[in-house]
């Protein structure tokens, strides 16, 4: 059931079971194991519900105002500012994500279990990871779907030496449509408001949009529920287990006003931080007919550099070439795109207030180290080289002096230019590991299977308790994780509750 | 926050024709984007893209090294402004290129947010048609 605001009763709590708050890859997942275990589950989402009717023919920018946060233009502070776009609607950030499914790489759980002693998760992953693969139709991008782009990346990786294979994904009958980051237009893929909540809406569990959490409640070392802001008015929701997965920038907003015990809360931020290089080829390349997402390297990973194929519409790419006019801009059919990121050394930080005020963005602090620069660096000129490989005349790169490269000559200046922070145009799109999951709470702020360290009830269930990156774009790990977080759920308090559902008053 | 409102308005104008490269584009459609997109972003971001506009205007009396034009940008011709905005988005102060990314940023952005202008540059997925 799906509940506005409007369709609240003022002055009344709300009771249920389990709060979720969120509905991304974290908040859908623990949710629906929750509401399909015979918990009364009530979901508490900031944005609003949209399907492909609300933005699958919207314009790029009418669909990033619908469904990111701040209309997208939300940026770290530290040596660099890089944008750092989050989704606001029912289903989060895998709304406007690619779709992109890859299980962590074997060095990423041998360190969560090693590193932060999660021994349970480290054992509970294989079956967590299949279920989310078949919850979520992951399947290999299909070659009738992979696209030009996708075939040039591949050329040139093959011709550079390259190893790489077609990604994973989680989408179901999907077209092509090339636009993954504003909302699939026939809601192929497979984001969690088209898999995950109305799956646990049919189990029972009931979704309140436009519902805000502002605090977490907390009486006697126990959750105790959560205050909303919903249409105007606060709204009190009661109930035993709180989940809270509101992403790495918020969760440590709602988790800084609990008394805990766990200690690195809004630290340990990694974002992933990334940029694109863009080919100019002689051939007609149309990148916006197939999958933008389709085929990745594999060698790269092991030197911490993920490059992916790209491709994103004239709204988005136009600031970023490297002159004004036709010139470029003018033959956007022949252009092929990449995108790299890379695996970071450095970690920023999440202040919850400004100013000593709450803030509406807060302060996501992030100072790019120069061993990160130097692998930014190494990653466009990989990416550049594998252009001009699969036949590109001229590339374009987001690095500052070598914005139009016309050789390999060029790229090879590159590769040892002595760049800087300020030099290089970032996004990132996968933050991360603010509130890490560990098995001490002087390494952790959330025990091994979730619950926060000093507050019985409360759960961590999204990417921020990530403690050390997956090594891929993390969707489908944080899903696991949140599969791990619900099963511990159910083991303990939760499987008291539903199997007294209905006669246990959540105070007790 | 009011923006893109009087004075704002016109160094916007001046921007998006210098940035396109025509001389007679009309830029409300492009105004209503960006004064939709950015009163849904946090004021301090607004704050920073009026300040922008600001220092584009008085960029060409402060910054104009060597162009023996001396000026506001809204009163120089729209070559010489598409070359200061050459000059400055490739600045070698980390800092000043910056601003002026961020305003090419939302200016084209904005443009090329028009179906037509998009076909026009050769993008053409069916669910724009």
């Amino acid at each position: 059931m799906l509940i506005s605001p409007e369709q609240l009763t003022p002055g009344r709590a709300v009771e249920a079971d389990a709060l979720v708050v969120g509905t991304g890859a974290g908040g859908a997942v623990a949710g629906r194991e929750l509401a399909e275990a015979g918990l009364d589950v009530a979901f508490l989402e900031e944005g609003d519900f949209h399907a492909a009717r609300d933005y699958g023919h919207a314009s790029p920018l009418e669909a990033i105002q619908l469904l990111y946060r701040k209309g997208g233009l939300t940026f770290t502070t530290g040596n660099a500012s890089i944008v750092l776009p989050a989704g606001r609607c029912v289903g989060g950030t895998t709304v406007i994500n690619s779709g992109t499914a890859l299980r962590a790489m074997p060095g990423a759980v041998d360190r969560w279990r090693d590193e932060f002693g999660l021994r349970e998760l480290a054992a509970n992953l294989e079956a967590a990871y299949a279920r989310v693969e078949e919850t979520l139709h992951v399947a290999p991008v299909a070659p009738e779907v992979f696209g030009r782009n996708g075939d040039l990346f591949r050329k040139g990786a093959e011709r550079t030496g390259h190893r790489g294979s077609v990604l994973t994904r989680a989408a179901r009958d999907c077209r092509g449509s090339g636009r993954c980051c504003m909302g699939c237009p026939n809601d192929a893929k497979q984001a969690t408001h088209l898999s995950y909540v109305p799956r646990a809406l049919r189990a029972g569990a009931r979704l309140y949009v436009r519902c805000r959490v502002r605090r977490i409640l907390v009486e006697g070392g126990r959750a105790a529920g959560a205050v909303a802001e919903a249409g105007g008015r606060e709204v009190v929701f009661r109930a035993p287990i709180v989940v809270v997965a509101a992403g790495a920038v918020f969760t440590p907003l709602l988790l800084a006003g609990v008394p805990r015990s766990g200690s690195g809360l809004g630290r340990h931020l990694r974002i992933h931080p990334a940029s694109r290089v863009v080919g100019l080829f002689d051939e007609e390349v149309r990148g916006w007919e197939g999958v933008p997402q389709g085929y990745h390297l594999e060698d790269t990973l092991e030197e911490g550099i993920s490059i992916e194929g790209i491709f994103v519409p004239p709204t988005l790419m136009s600031p970023s070439l490297p002159d004004f006019g036709p010139a470029i801009m003018g033959r956007y059919n022949q252009l092929g795109m990449i995108g790299y990121r890379v695996l970071e050394e450095t970690e920023g930080r999440v202040l919850p207030r400004v100013l000593g005020r709450p803030s509406s963005w807060p302060v996501v602090w992030y100072w790019l180290r120069r061993s990160d620069v130097t692998r930014l660096r190494r990653a466009a000129s990989i990416s550049a080289e594998i252009l001009f490989a699969a036949g590109a005349r001229r590339v374009f790169t987001a690095v500052h002096g070598f914005e139009v490269l016309d050789s390999m000559k060029d790229v090879a200046r590159l590769s040892e230019a002595p760049i800087s922070t300020g030099d290089l145009e970032l996004s990132a799109y996968h933050a991360q590991g603010t509130a890490r999951m560990a098995d001490r709470p002087d390494l952790g702020v959330a025990d091994p299977w979730g619950q926060v360290w000093g507050v019985r009830g409360l759960y961590v269930a999204d990417a921020s308790a990530l403690p050390a990156t997956p090594g891929t774009n993390p969707q489908v790990s944080i899903m696991a994780f949140a599969t791990h977080v619900a099963s511990g759920i159910l083991a303990g308090r939760g499987r008291a509750l539903a199997s007294t559902k209905g006669a246990l008053s959540p105070s007790s | 926050m009011q923006i893109l409102i009087g004075r704002e308005r016109k160094v916007f104008d001046g921007l998006a024709a210098a940035l396109l490269e025509r001389t007679a584009v009309s830029t409300d459609d492009a105004a209503a984007r960006v004064r939709s997109l950015l009163s849904r972003s946090t004021l301090a971001v607004r704050i920073f893209f009026r300040l922008s506009l600001f220092l584009l205007e008085w960029g060409t009396l402060f910054l104009a090294t060597g162009s023996g034009r001396f000026e506001h940008f809204t009163r120089l011709p729209s070559k010489a402004r598409r070359r200061y905005l050459r000059l400055w988005t490739r600045h070698k102060i980390a800092a000043i290129r910056h601003v002026f990314l961020f305003l090419k940023l939302l200016t084209l952005a904005a443009i090329y947010d028009d179906r037509e202008e998009a076909r026009r540059v050769g993008y053409a997925p069916k669910w724009l048609c």
